[in-house]
């Protein structure tokens, strides 16, 4: 089945990998209709991308759960994917391949149009056989929130059975936010809805090619290297679609910022691969968006946080060399201690601080130990760590 | 079960926090140490203490190097908690297995398991120096004394009462230990001056680095490793974390390259994170705290590496890295005590004052500058990689009769 139809979600960050995107498609799938759903603040930089359809998010159909926009990013994303496969399918498209703008397409998508044949819904496994247990990223706690299967590339054939499942993983997902929004969970947008449509529904089918879905998640089962003519290849598959998630094109060395196992220098395929990648990003106007860690030591993205460099400047407390054990130890503890209202419940430095700096929580939450404490809690877990990019490991108990 | 084989010695050594991965300097040097006493024939055992809910693991480091990390209790948590509470958030970690191990009763039972059939044990700091005594009952006892913790605890705790627990276990592990061992001479004198430790119970260690995990990257190959990626930019490197003098030298490497837009600066390690909220040069990368692997690479691929801190204690094992992994250097002076390194021989000095002025010199030079990296490759690889200083420990009286066979 002839591919016509693919599909993006895209923050104003991801407009330039958008354009490389199209590009992309331009060479291996010209014609292609390309769809992206714009995150707030992208719409007007993607609406000057050339050969792009954008669709904004009130758009789409909130059917489940109000409108995305309304949503915190993760929730949102989670959504619009499907949401967007459904609306391309409503309006006649006969299939359509979901990706996410840090897909690198490097060659005709043969082998999503054959399993299109076979099936109504196809799907990628982010690995093939086990993590190793190496201390790298990624492992077991990244594997669970992400979810065994990639349900940011899916493609669907039009027809009943992909409705059906579109549907499913709509209503799943919703339940999942809405049970988030409730203060039920730990926060996060359920992973593999679609690992359990594959068990649960018809017609879904994995697509098991080693050349499709190469990432950090799979290079360490998956060796590199060129064929004849220099085509690059993965276990011996020529490489047609590469996922470079937390790819930064100016630490070309470094795969991805959420992951530590592959590295880049002297794999002469990777390395090209990330060279190129780079390349296109950069002349594609990439530019760094924000600075940030590469997913180091348990305090990386903590220290990131300017709520907690400020906290720590204000502390007056010697933590210690925080590169070490117990420096890292004692500003943890420090920032966990019981805060001075609504440590009943467990409120403590780390979350008591952002109600300190934000008049609307303090509007909506006048009183933490008293009758507004549960409901403070319950807007952490269910927004905190997606608004306002909270630490879950420095999070009170979830309500019960 | 014991995995000792006849013809290895044993040692067992207690630390008071877990070793892998190492990402602080006193991890960094348990690894380095013992790892390269394991490659020469000992079989070692370090027993550690993660956090509570933890998942008490035991892990093969390497060929004959395993951590056997045991969970602090809910209970011992708790009480080392409320005692950090107690001294205004000064960690206590340390202090509090020497008060609290009882808590958790599994550390003794895993130090007194791996010392069944040890040739020695080995307090690591001395905070389980009293335990080991109880665990291991006539096996002589070892202490690596990483820093003389009655004048580093005297610094931070306002605690008359627990810097008596810190000299009475620093006087116990002093007293009993067969053998006494520093990271530096004046920490070694200290000790005697402090316990009446005698000379022939006491030698210096220094600190090291690890050539397999630092790999040294020759000049030509540095080249072709940044072209693979696309690298055509002169990459200046400072490594350091969120501590005083780090601060201070990575605000030094920005002013200095602040103007300087030929020259793009990594500032890498928990150091740059706390200057996030000041105002950054376009040519600087200022990454926050990273995996091993990629510091690794960066060593790598960086054109230079600079160290212009102007305070602080101890050795600054980053130079060691820089020089291991054949970056050419610049420093300050204070940056590069210690290590026997010569200025214009190994590294080009230059005060915070002068960095910008040295890293353009440095980029018209590269020749120069890559036969200069070669020299300070070859004297830390000579030394002070841990397999040379591993070798030369094991060849001291006591531990060369204790370990004999290795």
């Amino acid at each position: 089945m002839k591919l016509t139809d693919l599909c993006a979600v895209s923050a104003a960050a991801d407009v330039p990998a958008i354009r490389v995107l199209r590009a992309a498609l331009d060479v291996h799938h010209p014609g292609t209709r390309l769809t992206v759903a714009a995150l707030p603040g992208a719409r007007a930089l993607l609406d000057a991308v050339a050969g792009v359809d954008v669709v904004g998010l009130t758009e789409l159909a909130g059917a489940v759960h109000g409108a995305p926009a309304l949503l915190p990013p993760p929730a949102a994303r989670a959504l619009v994917g499907p949401l967007l496969l459904e609306r391309r399918l409503h309006e006649g498209a006969p299939c359509a391949l979901l990706v996410t703008p840090d897909c690198d397409v490097r060659a005709p998508l043969v082998a999503v149009e054959d399993a299109l044949d076979r099936g109504d819904v196809v799907v990628l496994a982010r690995l093939d056989g086990r993590l190793p247990d190496d201390g790298e990223r990624p492992e077991a706690h990244d594997l669970l929130a992400a979810g065994e299967v990639d349900d940011e590339v899916v493609a669907v054939r039009a027809g009943e059975p992909a409705g059906r499942c579109l549907r499913w993983w709509l209503d799943e997902t919703g339940r999942a936010v809405g049970a988030a929004a409730g203060g039920a969970g730990d926060g996060r947008v359920l992973p593999s809805v679609l690992r359990v449509a594959e068990r649960a529904l018809p017609g879904v089918v994995v697509l098991t090619d080693a050349g499709y879905g190469v990432s950090a998640w799979n290079l360490h089962e998956r060796a590199l290297d060129e064929d004849a003519g220099g085509v690059p290849r993965a276990a011996g598959r020529p490489i047609a679609l590469v996922r470079f998630a937390g790819f930064r094109p100016d630490r070309p060395w470094w795969l991805s910022e959420d992951a530590s196992r592959t590295p880049v220098l002297g794999d002469p395929v990777l390395a090209r691969l990330c060279r190129e990648r780079a390349g296109a990003l950069l002349a594609a106007g990439w530019s760094p968006a924000s600075r940030g860690g590469a997913g180091g030591g348990a305090l990386g993205s903590l220290l990131r946080d300017e709520r907690v460099r400020r906290l720590v400047r204000e502390a007056g407390t010697d933590f210690g060399d925080l590169g070490e054990p117990d420096g890292e130890a004692a500003l943890l503890a420090w920032l966990a201690a019981p805060a001075v209202a609504g440590n009943r419940l467990g409120i403590n430095r780390y979350v008591h601080d952002l109600w300190r700096v934000r008049e609307d929580l303090q509007r909506a939450f006048p009183d933490l130990d008293g009758a507004d404490g549960d409901g403070f809690v319950g807007w952490l877990w269910a927004y905190g760590v997606g608004e306002a990019g909270l630490d879950p490991r420095l999070l009170p108990p979830a309500p019960g | 079960m014991s995995r000792r084989t006849p013809t290895r010695p044993k040692l067992t050594v207690a630390t008071t926090f877990p070793v892998h991965p190492a990402r602080g300097g006193g991890q960094a040097r348990v690894l380095g140490l013992y790892g390269a006493v394991a490659a020469l024939g000992v079989d070692v055992d370090l027993v550690t203490l993660g956090a509570h809910g933890e998942r008490p693991v035991t892990t093969a480091l390497r060929p004959g190097l395993r951590e056997i990390r045991v969970a602090k209790t809910a209970a011992h948590e708790e009480a080392e908690r409320a005692l950090q509470a107690e001294l205004g958030g000064v960690p206590v970690t340390d202090v509090a297995l020497a008060l609290f191990h009882a808590l958790t009763p599994a550390y003794a039972a895993a130090v007194r398991a791996s010392a069944a059939d040890a040739s020695a044990v080995v307090a690591c700091h001395p905070y389980a120096a009293p335990l080991l005594l109880d665990a291991a009952p006539g096996i002589p006892l070892l202490y690596e004394a990483q820093d003389v913790e009655l004048d580093v605890k005297a610094g931070i705790l306002d605690s008359p009462d627990l810097l008596e627990v810190v000299r009475e276990h620093e006087a116990l592990a002093c007293g009993e230990a067969v053998h006494v061992f520093t990271c530096a001479d004046e920490d070694a004198r200290r000790l005697g001056e402090l316990y009446a430790l005698p000379a022939e119970r006491r030698a210096t260690v220094p600190n090291g680095y690890d050539p397999e995990r630092v790999r040294h990257t020759p000049w030509v190959e540095r080249a072709a490793a940044r072209r693979s990626v696309g690298l055509d930019r002169f990459t200046v490197l400072f490594v350091g974390s969120w501590h005083g003098p780090n601060i201070d030298a990575a605000r030094a490497v920005m002013t200095a390259v602040d103007g300087l837009p030929e020259v793009h600066a990594m500032v890498v390690g928990s150091a740059g994170s706390a200057l996030d909220g000041e105002p950054v040069p376009a040519n600087v990368d200022v990454t926050g705290a990273v995996p091993d692997g990629f510091l690794q690479a960066v060593l790598a691929l960086a054109d230079v590496a600079v160290n212009p801190m102007v305070s602080g204690s101890g050795t600054n094992l980053k130079m060691l890295e820089y020089a291991g992994a054949g970056v050419p250097l610049v420093s300050s002076g204070f940056g590069a005590r210690g290590l026997g390194l010569v200025p214009g021989e190994h590294y080009v000095a230059a005060e915070p004052g002068e960095l910008g002025a040295a890293l353009l010199a440095v980029r018209d030079e590269p020749e120069v500058n890559a036969r200069r990296a070669g020299r300070a490759h070859d004297h830390v690889r000579a030394t002070f990689a841990w397999d040379r200083i591993a070798l030369d420990w094991l060849a001291r009286a006591p531990v060369r009769d204790l370990l004999g066979r290795a």
